[in-house]
């Protein structure tokens, strides 16, 4: 157990001891840079502060993730039924990749208000983008000759949806959703950090103001922390969609 | 005849998609002029009249060159640690586990903590640089590590037996396989690093694409803002492209 624990985080402990050592080294003030022990010890010893930011945080990243998702997935769906839509869409959502949505949300702040939906809204625009790519591909990445098969059948195209080309999307969404997680957090981060609506961006923003950077960086670590668990969940559950799909 | 047919597909595919796009920015213009988003949201025409201004159009061409050269610098430092890490992990397995990790890590930590902390430690010049290269460390280590294990395990075999060196495998096999997966990758990454470096901006830097957005939307400037937004939206979809291309003409080599 322990050695597997090791195995695995040998990097991360070197990292971190590094820092400590650095900071034990250096005679940097404690408003500018702190140790990870004493940000570990704000963290053990004022563990219910960073509840309610934590859980704030966690649920707009997922709610955003999950309209994110499913917008995407079914802008897909029109897609798939129709070339001059998949054609006509297909420009808007390359241009929305290569925009760096977090660049805009001062903007999306401005036009939906410094409140909580523009911040599940900013999620929502930045895990779009690879569930709709994603969702996509899988839509066409049908099984060899099952078309063929399909049509032998009659089958009418709402069957074809559903009981094939859906399916076969399913690996593709495991990897949007991977892909979606990686970001969401430190998405949903950065958006509560400009428009302070609540949360671990929003006590991050706090805390700094008021000089407590054994708190901020407790606030990042849980961000840290939030995101390396979401996208290894996400991860594992992607593993077993390939196996259950393979 | 399937190829003239596959060649009509791609100008259809084509002309569909630059009608979308001509579509999409006619209805910015209409939404603009009807007020739909209030003044946040001007017509496209009043954000292109930015770039006829000369001294805006200079403030813009400064800052982007900023912008550009931060990214630029965070992209070669993040994609050549990516490729060495990936390069260790394939060449030591056992540390395989440990680096993956990392580099999870290292990607889950919040640009807004880091920020503050690098101002204060590199300095502001630096700092952009700095959070650009983290994503992009990332992306091209996944790439590159997965790019890696893609080498056919039959041409490995026969390297082997052949008794060519570890390097002369590399080279003409493992780096060569792993060129599609790291390009698509870097192609990802150009857009991540330009959004490192205009966060990193937002942290104090001295100038840049990053401050211009800042300080427009406090001023409220909004068409400058616009403007600003869609120079590094343009940027980022130019790099794109251009990695895009890179990698369709790899891929047609490969093929």
């Amino acid at each position: 157990m322990i050695l597997r624990f090791l195995k695995k985080s040998w990097a991360v402990i070197l990292l971190l001891l590094l820092w400590q050592i650095g900071v034990m080294t250096t005679n940097y003030n404690s408003i500018v840079v702190v140790s990870p022990l004493s940000v570990l010890q704000d963290l053990t010893m004022h563990a219910p502060v960073y509840i309610v930011p934590a859980l704030w945080t966690t649920g707009f990243a997922l709610g955003g993730l999950l309209l994110g998702m499913l917008a995407g997935l079914v802008l897909a769906v029109i897609c798939w039924t129709s070339k001059i839509l998949s054609g006509l869409l297909q420009s808007s959502a390359l241009l929305l990749t290569a925009t760096p949505i977090v660049c805009l949300i001062p903007i999306l702040a401005r036009l939906f208000g410094y409140q909580s939906r523009t911040e599940l809204l900013t999620v929502a625009i930045m895990t779009f983008f690879p569930s709709f790519v994603y969702a996509g591909s899988g839509l066409r990445r049908l099984p060899q000759r099952s078309q063929e098969l399909f049509a032998a059948l009659h089958a009418s195209r709402w069957k074809r949806l559903v009981l094939l080309a859906l399916p076969a999307a399913v690996p593709e969404l495991a990897v949007a959703l991977r892909v979606g997680t990686a970001y969401s957090i430190l998405v949903t981060v950065v958006a509560e950090f400009l428009m302070q609506t609540g949360g671990l961006g929003d006590m991050f923003a706090v805390t700094m103001q008021q000089f407590n950077l054994h708190r901020a960086l407790g606030a990042s670590v849980i961000a840290m922390a939030l995101s390396t668990a979401l996208y290894e969940a996400s991860s594992a559950l992607e593993k077993r969609v390939r196996l259950r799909f393979a | 005849m399937r190829y003239a047919e596959r060649n009509n597909g791609g100008v259809q595919r084509a002309l569909y998609q630059a009608c979308g796009f001509l579509l999409l920015l006619a209805a910015w213009q209409i939404a603009g002029k009807a007020g739909m988003g209030g003044k946040t949201l001007p017509a496209l025409s009043d954000v292109l009249r930015v770039y006829t201004i000369g001294w805006r159009r200079a403030l813009l061409l400064r800052a982007a060159v900023t912008t550009v050269s931060s990214a630029g610098i965070g992209l070669l430092l993040g994609a050549a640690l990516g490729c060495v890490t990936a390069l260790t992990a394939q060449l030591l397995p056992v540390l395989e586990p440990g680096l993956d990790r990392l580099a999870v890590v290292v990607n889950a930590l919040p640009a807004i903590a880091l920020g503050p902390v690098l101002i204060i430690t590199v300095g502001r010049e630096a700092t952009p640089a700095l959070l650009a290269a983290i994503p992009v460390f990332f992306l091209i280590y996944v790439a590159a590590t997965s790019g890696l294990q893609s080498a056919d395990q039959r041409l490995g075999q026969f390297f082997k037996a052949s008794g060519a060196s570890w390097w002369t495998r590399f080279l003409y096999l493992d780096a060569i396989s792993a060129l599609p997966a790291l390009l698509n990758g870097m192609k990802l990454a150009v857009t991540t690093a330009m959004i490192g470096a205009v966060v990193g901006e937002w942290f104090g830097a001295p100038t840049g694409l990053g401050i211009v957005i800042l300080n427009t939307m406090q001023n409220f400037q909004i068409p400058l803002m616009w403007a600003a937004v869609l120079v590094v939206a343009g940027i980022s979809l130019t790099g794109y492209g251009v990695i895009g291309l890179l990698q369709s003409a790899v891929e047609r080599r490969m093929a």
